[in-house]
């Protein structure tokens, strides 16, 4: 019997671009839905009345799909180019609104379904649900006051580093002796601080139950901006009691999948989580372990 | 200096400087002898919210006055809305909605981890999924057993309510305006209605509104034109308020419904208390005396609440 997927995103997204590039399971019939495109091609159409659920179907070509047809769906919405920006074209984005909410409120399993690991938007509490999830986190201080700030940092003999509080992508730094003079900005907003942890980087990839890992090697603070050329990625083997956590955490959530951040420690060998992301940019991992990630996603949405 | 003694411990209040609720409550609490802090601009107030593995360590501080509130000296905490912030008026929009969405995220942990009670903000991700206007939380009200209102989506469908005479509430799913379709004369933006209803669609646009505050209730009815007045509770009042303190376990709430198929359906739910509800005779101050006898136990809240309007 031939399984319906469902593929939302744009091709404006490396990570989409590389899932759609990937070998489909057979048996399969994938539906592509280019969310650039809602504005001006009518690809999803609602009529009806939201109560518990979204009424939606989806145009694909000459086939008009109700979501009842639909077996499963990986989804990742990104902001709309700037010329769809909200203030620009209201009717693209109340499109891209309309198609989250179906797709958080949809009949069959969507990797991730809008609205899954919200709490990964504000980060102190992100970071203390970790915690209760069983996961050594770093200790933290989220404050817009000098003297508390400096308090914190005093208490974190190894360093500490600052980074956004909200969802809102910032470059994490360590904190220098340039940046105390910088504190008294605290009044006019808020930062989160946190100890440094030393260590190599992990990034475990959850999908359902099963767990990839990379490890990475980098001087920087924040490897994602390591533009020395020397950063290395390699496979990292998931020890099972980690990997049950991961699992657990992810499903916490309510993801499927999952991008969760950690470090292992240097002096103690623990693994101390930083995040949980709930829409991972995967790709680049996904090139250091060979494809295995994309394959156990195709695999997920193929039997789930 | 830091308090010693909890009987000195401040309400603190997050609220516009003319809320109508706060002023209510700033009288009561004057009246009672009771210590209150209204800071007119957030720039006023420090926080700290310190983790570790052992939980979470909130601190508030008074810059105005140099006191250092650990949340578990303060008399409580009630959040109406953000004080205005002086400091971002010359940002440009992109990074005022940066310092906003900071300013948020960052007395998340305040609201959820201090240990004093605090009103007008979800301390559990059920409760947080429940409130506001947007359609995902209909669908988590649905999804927590509570009877949500039917939202017409699609605009063909709308058209044809309107083309049958019916009163649609077009909600915008990008920025919650709002505005009445009437007939098939196109749409006419109606601020006072806009302002003053909430219902998504009703042919009489009649709505009830639940104020729940701990276990007491009172109702409001919102008809025409946005007129207000007190009704008395039903059971069937009574029996929808209970289930909603119980599944949100929230304090303060009011739950704006329609009728619909012959019940009551929550159109939404909300912790604040918009100001419009002060035209109710009596309300602005039951709340604040509920506020203050939730507060600091032992207050003479309740002579306060039966001697009604006071």
């Amino acid at each position: 019997m031939t399984r319906r997927i469902l593929l939302v995103g744009s091709p404006r997204d490396p990570t989409y671009r590389h899932t759609v590039s990937m070998p489909v399971p057979d048996g399969c019939d994938v539906v592509t839905l280019d969310i650039d495109q809602l504005a001006t091609d009518p690809t999803i159409c609602l009529d009806g009345e939201l109560g518990g659920a979204v009424p939606i179907r989806v145009i694909d070509g000459d086939r008009v799909l109700a979501f009842s047809e639909i077996d499963s769906c990986y989804a990742r919405f990104i902001d709309p180019p700037p010329e769809q920006h909200p203030a620009h074209d209201e009717a693209a984005w109340a499109g891209l609104r309309l198609l989250q909410l179906a797709l958080a409120a949809a009949p069959f399993p969507v990797i991730n379904r809008p609205g899954a690991g919200e709490s990964n938007d504000t980060k102190p509490m992100h970071t203390a649900q970790l915690g209760d999830l069983g996961f050594p986190i770093p200790r933290s201080c989220t404050t817009n006051d000098r003297d508390e700030a400096l308090a914190f940092l005093m208490s974190c003999p190894h360093g500490a580093i600052y980074k956004s509080n909200s969802g809102q992508r910032s470059i994490v730094q360590a904190v220098g002796p340039d940046d105390l003079d910088r504190l008294i900005l605290l009044d006019r907003c808020p930062v989160l601080f946190q100890e440094r942890i030393h260590g190599t980087d992990i990034r475990v990839h959850v999908i359902g139950e099963r767990c990839h890992a990379v490890a990475i090697h980098s001087g920087n603070v924040d490897y994602r901006y390591d533009r020395s050329g020397t950063a290395r990625e390699e496979p990292f083997p998931v020890p099972d009691d980690l990997g049950e956590r991961c699992v657990r955490a992810t499903a916490a959530f309510g993801l499927a999948f999952a991008g969760i951040d950690l470090i292992q420690r240097d002096d103690s060998g623990d693994f101390v989580a930083l995040e949980a992301n709930p829409m991972p940019g995967y790709h680049g991992y996904d090139l250091a372990l060979d494809g295995a990630i994309s394959a156990s996603l195709w695999n997920y949405l193929a039997r789930t | 200096m830091p308090p010693s003694a909890r009987s000195c411990a401040p309400i603190l209040v997050f609220a516009l400087p003319d809320d109508p609720f706060a002023a209510a409550l700033r009288a009561r609490a004057e009246q009672q002898g009771l210590p209150l802090w209204q800071p007119a601009d957030l720039a006023e107030v420090g926080w700290a919210v310190t983790l570790d593995g052992d939980g979470a360590d909130v601190r508030l501080i008074d810059r105005k006055r140099g006191c250092i509130w650990p949340s578990d000296t303060l008399a409580g905490i009630w959040f109406q809305a953000l004080p205005p912030l002086a400091t971002i008026d010359r940002l440009e929009e992109r990074d005022r909605q940066y310092v906003i969405a900071e300013v948020r995220s960052s007395l998340i942990p305040v609201w959820r981890s201090a240990a004093c009670p605090v009103i007008g903000q979800p301390r559990s991700d059920p409760a947080a999924e429940v409130l506001g206007t947007g359609p995902e939380a209909r669908i988590a009200l649905s999804r927590l057993g509570l009877p949500a209102a039917k939202m017409t989506v699609g605009r063909e469908r709308m058209v044809r309510q309107a083309q049958q005479g019916q009163c649609v509430r077009i909600t915008s799913l990008t920025n919650g305006e709002s505005f009445w379709l009437d007939g098939f004369n196109g749409a006419q933006d109606r601020p006072p209605v806009i302002e003053r209803s909430t219902a998504i669609a009703s042919e009489h646009r009649a709505v009830r509104v639940l104020v729940i505050a701990g276990q007491d209730l009172r109702t409001v009815d919102v008809r025409d034109a946005g007129a207000v007045s007190g009704a008395e509770p039903t059971a069937e009042d009574a029996t929808l308020a209970a289930r909603i303190r119980a599944v949100t376990g929230l304090e303060l709430v009011l739950a704006f419904c329609s009728r619909q198929e012959g019940a009551w359906r929550i159109t939404r739910l909300s912790a604040q208390v918009p100001w419009w509800l002060a035209e109710v005779p009596g309300m602005a101050s039951w709340i604040g005396s509920w506020l203050v006898g939730r507060f600091v136990p032992g207050s003479r809240h309740a002579a306060a609440v039966s001697g009604g309007d006071g």
